[in-house]
């Protein structure tokens, strides 16, 4: 069976048809937001979408051991640039994410997504474990997953670092751990994000956040105490939402609407537009869609041929699924507003480039299995 | 790969955890949809409406100003509607920024300036932040004329021409070439066939299709709105706009509320007017205060309007508006608000009803018309309620409270005559009309007797100087009575000499000289010199020889006309009253709460010497040699005392700059200065007093002569209101006519005739002569020399104070433009 042919497996198939169609729903999307703010980010997506889909297509068709060998290089040139972003990065709204790099800003921290599932899996994959892992031996890859994850945190770019520490985490248990284990790492877990809370290691603005997502739960707040200006994001962008009700409404509508004053939304709010004119119907679609690729990224895994493929693949079915989860959970208010793109269909360069090579490596992966 | 595990054996391992995962984001897929349920369906319809709002904002609802009103309920100032076109500029999209001017255009008469720079406005990019719309053009007309605030009156549908060039309009020639509103006839308009001009009102009128002034098409319309007063003929822009404004979505028509002044220049020193807040007094009154005023807020300037501006004004509301979509309504669907949105309602002003007796305002503007300048007040001797406050020359108070300007009074020299300042409460150098304190004082401290007597040359030699008495031949031997009726001005410098500064003094601070009148509005105190005052402010110092200047009421003792009027009302009750020009407030419901009544002062002045003074003043009018003898009026009997006062001027500096380009105007103003104050201050009834008149004439010529027939005129009319039904003989009527007012008043009454119980009255108002002999041409003083005034050129006062009035007219500075 060539590799071809293998690819014409109906889990790669509709993986791949659910992967454009989120593309192309994006760029629609995007353009849309465009004759809201009169900006061109659907075609400057178009580029990057375009590129991504030549970086998957190299990362499809070669050889994986290859790029095994470098997921380690990689991964600390990514550290390293992680921390000079720090130092030199160039600063957007009060966050240093970005690096110049001639007419585009590249954010390592969306790479680093990859990098660090590349270099997990490649740290499992060596040592071949048989039973769950105890706590010691996980330090070694707590600390490859912490490393970016704190430098990350220190951009300040909290949704992304919470989004590389669930991938990387997605890795490790599903690499398997003991379950004592486990218990004692949430448990860890929890009390850290107590210190965190108290010792002022989440900024204010956060815990504002925290605390109107959890009054907004409770649906009878007073919405008109501010002007529309001082109006939250969160706010807005649920009145948006809700104004689609179960089959979206017509775009003058929605032009007409609250879209207008909401920040980020060609970027981190992109589902509120969307769920205003496609309403509940369009979004349960827009979900399938995302379940489909990270389905297909555990139908891949499950039929890896090796370790570092399952896990380089779930790894990235947990890149789309933490991402996509956190994202929309956030916009439509189930969970605290962060900081976190919504893979695919946010504007965004560096993302959508990681999101398209991740899906080069499935479609790699996905070539591979049986043969070997 | 080194150690082959085989894929069953990799996927086994991986299995439970496969199936996890799976779980775990299929889970995670429906806890989306079921959120978005609640969302997108539960609270979907609510969240749709709050969605369409896009701003809901506490809005300031303006308390309604306050009505002032004169005595008998006539509204003096009013509210009215206002209208604005706007033009909501963050609506407007680039294309249809050329159909909106022109269709704006075609509604309007708006010139290419105006048509230009409405397209300059609309086409600057719109900042989100700022929401505030342009207006395009205030002040639309639409049921009250934009020149005089008259009500406009529905016409036959009129021609009319709209230069858009020059932005003139012009009118159908009348057929005989006349001003619809003066009637003066109309000039040619130079090197143009059939087009004509009104150089007083500044009016075109033209029957051809071209201007006459830049040669542009004229754009031919009709007009079917006339002002009553000046006949301009109007439009109702509101109406044809609204009619309209379905074409415009991006243009609303905005009401205001503005201040009119429906009577004009009747009462506008009393009154006031209204200008924009300035940006001190827009700072809050302590740091973290809530500020005062808006941008836009207008507050009273002068008068009752700046006095009372805190009650008229009210307190301001706040109305919760919603924005919806761009529509704005109320606050009614929405949820609970919450409590900083929370509606206020608004205090409306008080409504003052004034003292004003507007008839006797009215007879005191009739009685002024001759008059370049001066003032009438008239007080009720008891309780001091101003009746009249008329002060010349007057101004509309609407057009300075921010209306468009009339083009029609090109007024040109008026500015020269400080329109703007209250003589009524301006000091002025009282001359004879202050000899009452020197006798007062002479009879109280026994310096002289009732039937002593002074021997009057006509000069009273003093400090090496000769002091003339304004008769040249001298009253000889006089009593204090004789000098009071004939103004002897010898007889008061001897007293003057005899009393001395401080006694004066003393007794003109007594009898309420120098001291605020208390009246609401701004008021001068005029000035009782004193020891220390020369010391202070002359160079020199004090002069025994100014006591007697002081006596005969000239150097440097002023007062103000309305201190005049309480001083002799004082005089003749013996209880000077607190003057005040408001009578009370009306609440909402439209009752009367009375004023609280001024202080009134008994005086301590024996009885004997106020009927002495009394007497003495019936006889200036009254008997022959009385120096207002020809003013007696017909319908009551009058006393008071006439003054002419020193006041020879040259016009000041910044006046002849303002008429530079105007040689008449400077000369005409030029010889005015010349002349001398008139005064008369007085009584009526002599027996049982009611009102107390105090007339003044800037630069008007003699007491007697010119002051005096004024306060007949004024007393006349008030009381022959109040006769019983009588006959008169028909030689005394009035023969003054000209104010359409005042004409009515003339026209109601009755032929006149001697009230047999006012007896005497003296036949002599038959001989009446003209009251004024100033008809519009200035200076036409029968003698140029001073008649009354005594001349009090001190060698050492000539340094510092050359004219006795100027030190009185020192006030002008602060109200010429």
């Amino acid at each position: 069976m060539s590799a071809l042919q293998r690819l014409r497996a109906p889990s790669t198939v509709l993986g791949l048809i659910c992967l454009l169609s989120l593309c192309c729903l994006a760029i629609e999307n995007l353009h849309f937001v465009d004759s809201l703010l009169g900006t061109t980010y659907h075609r400057t997506q178009t580029i990057w979408m375009v590129l991504g889909l030549i970086g998957a297509g190299v990362v499809a068709s070669v050889d994986i051991r290859f790029m095994r060998r470098l997921a380690l290089p990689t991964y600390q040139i990514l550290v390293v640039l992680l921390a000079a972003v720090l130092v030199w990065g160039r600063e957007i709204n009060f966050s240093r994410r970005w690096i110049e790099l001639g007419p585009a800003n590249i954010q390592p921290s969306e790479f680093m997504k990859l990098g660090v599932v590349l270099v997990l899996a490649d740290w499992f994959d060596k040592r071949q474990a048989k039973e769950p892992w105890p706590l010691r031996q996980l330090i070694m890859p707590g600390a490859l997953m912490l490393v970016p994850v704190i430098l990350i945190n220190r951009e300040p770019d909290l949704g992304t670092s919470l989004c590389v520490l669930f991938i990387a985490a997605g890795v490790i248990l599903y690499e398997g751990v003991r379950t004592r284990t486990l218990i004692v790492t949430v448990f860890l877990a929890l009390v850290a994000s107590g210190v965190a809370w108290q010792t002022g290691l989440v900024r204010d603005y956060q815990k504002g956040r925290v605390e109107s997502w959890y009054q907004s739960l409770d649906d009878e707040t007073p919405v008109h105490s501010k002007p529309s200006s001082d109006r939250s994001q969160a706010e807005l962008a649920l009145w948006a939402i809700g104004s689609g009700r179960l089959s979206g409404r017509s775009d003058d509508e929605a032009r007409a609407s609250v879209l207008r004053h909401l920040p980020f939304v060609h970027t981190d709010f992109a589902l509120a537009p969307f769920a205003e004119r496609f309403g509940l119907l369009g979004c349960a679609g827009l979900f399938s869609l995302y379940l489909g690729v990270v389905l297909w990224a555990l139908r891949v895994a499950a039929r890896a041929t090796d370790r570092f493929d399952a896990l380089v693949a779930v790894g990235i079915g947990g890149l789309v699924f933490w991402q996509f989860f956190i994202n929309a959970g956030m916009v439509i208010g189930l969970l605290p507003v962060v900081g976190l793109t919504l893979p695919l269909f946010s504007y965004g360069g560096s993302s959508a480039l990681t999101v398209l090579m991740g899906a080069g490596f499935l479609v790699n992966i996905a070539a591979r299995r049986k043969g070997r | 790969m080194q150690i082959s595990l085989g894929p069953q054996h990799d996927a086994s391992k991986f299995q439970a955890s496969n199936r996890v995962a799976l779980l775990i984001a299929i889970a995670a897929v429906l806890l989306l949809c079921g959120r978005l349920l609640v969302v997108q369906v539960v609270r979907g319809e609510r969240y749709q409406r709050f969605a369409a709002i896009e701003r809901v904002a506490k809005v300031r609802a303006l308390a309604p100003r306050g009505l002032v009103k004169g005595s008998d309920g006539t509204v003096m100032a009013a509210n009215i509607d206002s209208h604005s076109l706007e033009i909501m500029t963050n609506r407007v999209k680039p294309e249809r920024i050329a159909p909106i001017a022109s269709r704006l255009r075609e509604l309007l008469d708006m010139t290419d300036t105006d048509y230009d720079a409405a397209i300059a406005d609309l086409s600057k990019p719109a900042d989100p932040k700022k929401r505030r719309p342009l207006v395009v053009r205030k002040d639309l007309v639409s049921t009250h004329c934009p020149y005089d605030s008259t009500a406009l009156e529905l016409v036959p549908e009129t021609p009319y021409g709209f230069c858009a060039a020059c932005g003139r309009t012009f009118e159908p020639v009348t057929a005989k070439k006349n001003c619809p509103f003066d009637q003066r006839r109309l000039v040619a308009v130079a090197g143009s066939q059939g087009a004509w001009h009104c150089p007083s009102c500044d009016r075109e009128f033209m029957d051809g299709e071209t201007c006459p002034y830049d040669q542009h098409r004229v754009r031919p319309g009709h007009h079917n709105l006339r002002c009553a007063l000046c006949k301009r003929t109007f439009n109702d822009e509101v109406a044809v706009l609204r009619a309209h404004l379905h074409e415009l979505p991006e243009a609303r028509v905005q009401a205001e509320i503005q201040r009119e002044y429906p009577l004009r220049f009747l009462a506008s020193h009393v009154l006031g007017y209204m200008g924009y807040v300035d940006a001190k007094e827009m700072e809050p009154l302590f740091w973290l205060a809530p500020p005062r005023f808006a941008p836009t807020d207008r507050v009273g300037r002068s008068g009752i309007e700046r006095a009372f501006d805190t009650s008229l004004r009210g307190i301001d509301g706040e109305q919760v508006r919603v924005l919806r979509s761009g529509k704005e309504g109320d606050a009614k669907d929405l949820p609970e608000l919450p409590e900083q949105l929370q509606p206020r309602p608004t205090v409306p002003g008080a409504t003052l009803r004034l003292t004003l007796d507007l008839d006797l305002q009215r007879a005191a503007k009739t009685a002024m018309k001759d008059v370049y300048a001066g003032a009438v007040v008239v007080v009720d001797v008891h309780s001091g309620a101003v009746l009249a406050m008329y002060s010349k020359p007057s101004f509309d108070p609407n057009t300075m409270s921010g209306k468009r300007t009339p083009q029609q009074r090109n007024d040109g020299d008026a500015a020269a005559y400080a329109p703007l300042l209250n003589r009524a409460v301006h000091a002025f150098a009282p001359a004879s009309t202050f000899k009452v304190v020197a006798a007062i004082a002479g009879l109280e401290l026994g310096v002289i007797k009732p039937n002593s007597t002074f021997h009057c040359p006509g000069y009273y030699d003093f400090g090496g100087r000769r002091f003339h008495c304004h008769s040249k031949r001298g009253h000889g031997d006089v009593t204090v009575r004789e000098a009071l009726r004939s103004s002897c001005d010898v007889f008061f410098y001897h007293l003057g000499e005899q009393l001395g500064l401080e006694r004066l003094e003393e007794y003109a601070r007594l009898l309420g000289f120098g001291e605020a009148t208390g009246i609401e509005i701004n008021e001068s105190k005029g000035r009782v010199p004193s020891l220390p005052w020369y010391r202070e402010h002359v160079k020199g110092g004090y002069f025994p020889g100014f006591a007697l200047s002081t006596a005969v009421g000239q150097k440097d003792v002023t007062a103000t006309p309305l201190q005049m009027a309480r001083v002799y009302a004082g005089l003749v009750t013996g209880r000077l009253p607190t003057a005040r020009l408001v009578a009370g407030f009306e609440s909402q419901d439209g009752k009367f709460a009375p004023a609280e009544p001024g202080i009134v002062r008994d005086l301590p002045i024996k009885k004997s010497t106020l009927t002495l003074v009394r007497s003495a003043l019936r006889a200036v009018v009254a008997e022959e040699g009385g120096t207002a003898h020809a003013a007696q009026p017909t319908w009551t009997t009058m006393a008071g005392k006439t003054g002419t006062a020193q006041a020879a001027q040259r016009p000041r500096k910044d006046v002849v700059e303002l008429l530079k380009g105007d040689p008449g105007a400077l000369n005409r103003l030029a010889s005015w200065l010349l002349n001398d104050h008139a005064w008369f201050v007085g009584w009526a009834p002599f027996d049982e007093p009611q009102l107390a008149v105090a007339v003044f004439i800037e630069h008007g010529g003699s007491g007697g002569h010119n002051a005096a027939p004024v306060a007949r005129l004024i007393v006349d009319s008030y009381f022959q209101k109040r006769q019983p039904k009588l006959e008169a003989p028909e030689t005394v009527a009035p023969a003054h006519k000209g104010h359409a007012n005042a004409q009515a008043d003339d026209d109601t009454a009755e032929i006149p005739v001697p009230d047999p119980n006012n007896q005497p009255t003296v036949p002599d108002s038959d001989d009446e002569q003209p009251p004024q002999s100033l008809p519009g041409q200035p200076a036409p003083l029968p003698e140029p020399s001073r008649t009354e005034t005594p001349d009090t050129k001190h060698p050492d006062s000539k340094g510092h104070n050359p004219a006795a009035g100027e030190s009185s007219r020192g006030g002008d500075d602060e109200v010429l433009p």
